[in-house]
């Protein structure tokens, strides 16, 4: 199942949010959305998963137009993970997982096939101890971790993850790109926004740098994540190392003004 | 595993539907034993299957039963279209009489009514408290679009409700019967009292028309739990959704208020109480709230009938005096609990 | 002898005179009320009667709608009255408090009349109606022809009163203390309300009704170009059943006839007794 942009141009009110981007997303991988605040992370996300309305430009899944597909069908083979999980009803967490099967639910009966699907996802999102715990009682990562159960039980073949780990704890991050890793592994294609440029860089297998609504920077983490680019996109400095060979970076600044 | 325990509380939901469904049953046999003639029941019910016509068999087909299916069909409709108004805005305070639904269904039932256009023809009695209740819902869904906070929803169903009382009352004195001016409490509060099978012939087709519409919604109204973006992701059509519950909702209250007048509350109680039973799934809630509502319409009907006033009292008033403490409850619980 | 009957003749015209200055009999009289109005229609010209109110022209409320038009109609306000300048206002017992207490505190001479609910007490109204407009004998001459009709129904009344019932907008019946009671019974018929011990304009419930088994249902009249839900009950289809099953007559008397106690009560109970005859014929 592979995913392409082609020329997306998206407006809001008068101002360019996307220009005229164009990006092929492989399957099997880990693709990394990264740049500033406010660059069109979430918006290109949006148009990903067919929830944007663009100015021109064309989305293709398996080389067909996005939009020559029906909601229902989309909702089978692409998963779409918000940066805010909100559940507006006091539902357990089980509950909420299973929501994930809609695409896949014909009645509401449930099956084996389903059932195991949301047990499964609660295993990988490491959410077993609270089932049965009303949603809106848990923390923020804890209700993160749902959500992302929720998104893994669909099982669909293309995840687009917007920021799914900002609220996690050390463990749980890693954890969260080590499953995101096994699924890349497996075939699926992992599209994932990102802040934590130290994770990006370890667990991502191609980059994609957003800034000001433009496509920047494209390739792997060495190619992406250079000190220029960070110095100039980012606008900070950034410390690198390597350990077990693995390299790592490291976003800077010193204490008195100017670079590194 | 434990999921599958978990997930199948469906056997609480099962016990549930059940449970009300007997209850129903019971309210129902009551219902036609109650009134203000003492009726062999046994002989009533003899005659009528044996197609003899006789006081008994009167009272029982004529009065009693199309009082006890109104009232059923009534409270089905209003606790359907509370549950699932609430599962469209995602929040617990939508109710048809709260959000002026009732209240504009009213106003376009008593154009249609007192200026004469029912009596030439007769369906467009509900016709008009459709067009009425349509208004409104629309109005609410447009208001509710980009921001569903309790603050915006009740201060927009206290205006809706304002407005449309306001021209119910200027219509009814320009009516040119003398009597309808006097009628207001009637569309305000509601009754069942005097009704006759005509009103349930002339609602029932948009009744069942607007249920068949609200349920279709229930497995997309689970996943809008998650917010639109979610649920479009999850193969949801938000516009067929909104459609449904929209046009699902003002079929089946504008019908019900154009032979009932406004009876109001029982779209907020019934959901709320039966919530925890389902999981708080608004999808699954809507069945539940159907058959919740015609036992509490029921219940209440009976009350009005049994209770010794000289005259009988409006049954709308029954349901506010439920309703509107609970309606307060409602308020300040949800200051600490839900968010949005 | 010619003499003493000139002087019997001038003491006779000076006390006349004496007497009509003393006794003024009141010139510009205005009526508040419709029960008034159709009263004083019955005893007054437009010249005396100088203003009636707009209901006694609907011919659903005024049983002389027709000749309303000959008196003018006034707006029932306040100002309006004043301009009128009457020496007498009539108004009735529920013509609102608020106006009668400033009519007698603005100094102008007012009557009530109450609610008669027998024959004697029309009777009685109508003469003391017509002793203070200053039309006695004209009052006297009514009552002597209402008698007279009265006579006439009393003399049609049927051998075996049937049961009858009436049923008014809003499921109400008219019980005993009531000008309808006295309709029906002097139209020969027995009031099932009163057999239910109901007083004055009770509710009745639609299956009390039914249970009541009357022989006659007396239905409020049914307006073509309107509706409201006080007249949907009387077309309730129990009711239609009910009356196919015991072949009770159902006699629709348009609401005109009992609105007020007067003469119109006299033509209700004649209507009632023709319609019976028609069926038993």
């Amino acid at each position: 199942m592979s995913l392409a942009a082609s020329s997306i141009n998206v407006n809001l009110s008068g101002n360019v949010i996307l220009k005229d981007i164009s990006v092929e997303f492989p399957t099997g991988k880990i693709i990394g959305l990264i740049g500033p605040n406010g660059a069109g992370k979430s918006t290109l996300m949006r148009v990903l998963a067919g929830l944007q309305m663009i100015e021109s430009g064309q989305i293709s899944l398996n080389h067909q137009p996005l939009n020559t597909f029906s909601r229902q069908a989309l909702a089978k083979e692409i998963t779409y993970l918000p940066q805010t999980g909100e559940c507006h009803w006091p539902m357990t967490v089980e509950r909420v997982v299973m929501l994930g099967r809609h695409p896949h639910l014909n009645t509401h009966r449930l099956d084996d096939v389903n059932i195991q699907a949301v047990e499964q996802a609660i295993k990988e999102a490491d959410i077993e101890h609270l089932i049965g715990r009303p949603v809106n009682e848990l923390s923020g990562g804890e209700r993160a971790r749902v959500m992302l159960a929720r998104a893994l039980a669909t099982q669909s073949n293309i995840l687009l993850a917007d920021e799914p780990i900002v609220s996690l704890d050390p463990r749980h991050q890693i954890e969260v790109m080590v499953l995101l890793q096994t699924l890349a592994q497996k075939g699926k294609t992992v599209i994932v926004v990102l802040h934590e440029l130290h994770l990006a860089m370890r667990y991502c297998q191609q980059l994609i740098l957003l800034d000001k609504g433009q496509k920047v920077s494209e390739g792997t983490s060495a190619d992406v994540l250079t000190e220029a680019n960070l110095q100039e996109i980012y606008g900070v400095g950034a410390l690198f190392g390597e350990h077990q060979g693995n390299k790592w970076v490291l976003p800077w600044l010193d204490n008195k003004k100017g670079k590194v | 595993m434990q999921v599958k325990t978990s997930l199948n509380t469906r056997r609480q939901e099962t016990l549930l539907t059940l449970m009300l469904t007997s209850i129903l049953f019971i309210l129902f046999a009551f219902s036609l034993v109650v009134g203000d003639v003492n009726i062999n029941i046994i002989n009533g019910l003899s005659d009528i299957f044996n197609n003899k016509s006789t006081l008994n068999a009167i009272i029982f087909e004529e009065i009693r039963l199309p009082r006890t299916l109104l009232a059923m069909l009534i409270g089905a409709s209003l606790g359907l279209s509370g549950a699932a108004l609430q599962g469209m805005v995602r929040n617990p305070l939508a109710e048809p009489g709260v959000i002026g639904v009732s209240a504009s269904a009213a106003l376009g039932a008593v154009i249609v009514f007192y200026f004469g256009l029912a009596s030439a023809i007769p369906m467009a009695l509900p016709l008009g408290g459709i067009a009425g209740a349509l208004v409104a819902v629309l109005f609410l869904y447009l208001l509710t679009k980009n921001n569903n906070s309790m603050l915006t929803l009740i201060l927009a169903g206290v205006a809706v409700s304002s407005l449309a009382s306001a021209l119910t009352a200027l219509a009814l004195n320009l009516s040119p019967n003398p009597y309808a001016s006097l009628e207001i409490f009637f569309w305000l509060m509601g009754s069942l009292a005097d009704r006759s099978f005509t009103h349930v012939w002339l609602i029932l087709p948009a009744t069942l028309l607007g249920w068949w519409l609200m349920l279709s919604t229930r497995r997309d109204l689970d996943v809008l739990s998650l917010g639109e973006d979610t649920a479009q992701s999850l193969g949801v059509q938000l516009q067929k959704l909104n459609k449904r519950i929209i046009l699902g909702a003002a079929l089946a209250v504008g019908a019900a208020v154009s032979v009932s007048g406004g009876i109001g509350f029982v779209g907020l109680v019934v959901p709320h109480l039966l919530r925890r039973y389902v999981g708080y799934q608004p999808g699954r809630l809507l069945l539940s709230s159907a058959l919740g509502g015609a036992v509490l319409l029921l219940a209440a009907d009976i009350t009005v009938r049994l209770l010794p006033t000289q005259q009988e009292l409006k049954i709308g008033v029954l349901t506010a005096l439920l309703g509107a403490p609970f309606f307060l409850h409602l308020i300040l619980k949800s200051k600490r609990e839900w968010a949005s | 002898m010619k003499l003493k009957k000139t002087w019997l003749l001038i003491s006779f015209f000076f006390a006349l005179l004496i007497s009509v200055n003393v006794f003024a009999k009141p010139q510009r009289i205005v009526s508040l009320n419709l029960c008034a109005d159709q009263l004083l229609m019955a005893l007054l010209p437009p010249e005396q009667l100088i203003g009636i109110t707009q209901l006694a022209s609907d011919p659903e409320a005024s049983y002389r709608y027709q000749e309303a038009s000959q008196y003018y109609q006034h707006t029932s306000r306040i100002e309006e009255i004043m301009a009128l300048k009457p020496d007498l206002v009539v108004v009735g017992e529920f013509t609102a408090q608020p106006t009668n207490q400033l009519l007698e505190e603005l100094g102008y001479k007012v009557i009530k009349l109450g609610l008669p609910v027998t024959i004697e007490e029309i009777f009685q109204q109508v003469i003391f109606l017509g002793e203070h407009i200053g039309e006695p004998t004209q009052a006297e001459k009514l009552v002597l022809n209402m008698r007279e009709e009265l006579a006439k129904i009393t003399a049609l009344r049927e051998k075996e009163p049937k049961r009858a019932v009436v049923y008014y907008a809003n499921g109400f019946t008219a019980g005993q203390h009531t000008i309808v009671n006295e309709i029906l019974n002097i139209a020969g018929l027995d009031n099932i309300a009163t057999e239910l011990g109901l007083n004055f304009v009770a509710p009745l419930s639609l299956e009390s009704l039914l249970a009541s088994k009357p022989d006659i249902l007396l239905l409020g009249r049914l307006n073509e170009n309107t509706d409201s839900l006080a007249h949907q009950v009387l077309r309730h289809e129990a009711i239609n059943q009910y009356a196919a099953l015991r072949q009770v007559q159902k006699i629709m008397i348009p609401d005109r006839y009992w609105s007020c106690a007067g003469p119109s009560s006299l033509a209700a109970a004649s209507y009632l007794q023709q319609h019976l005859l028609r069926k038993t014929h």
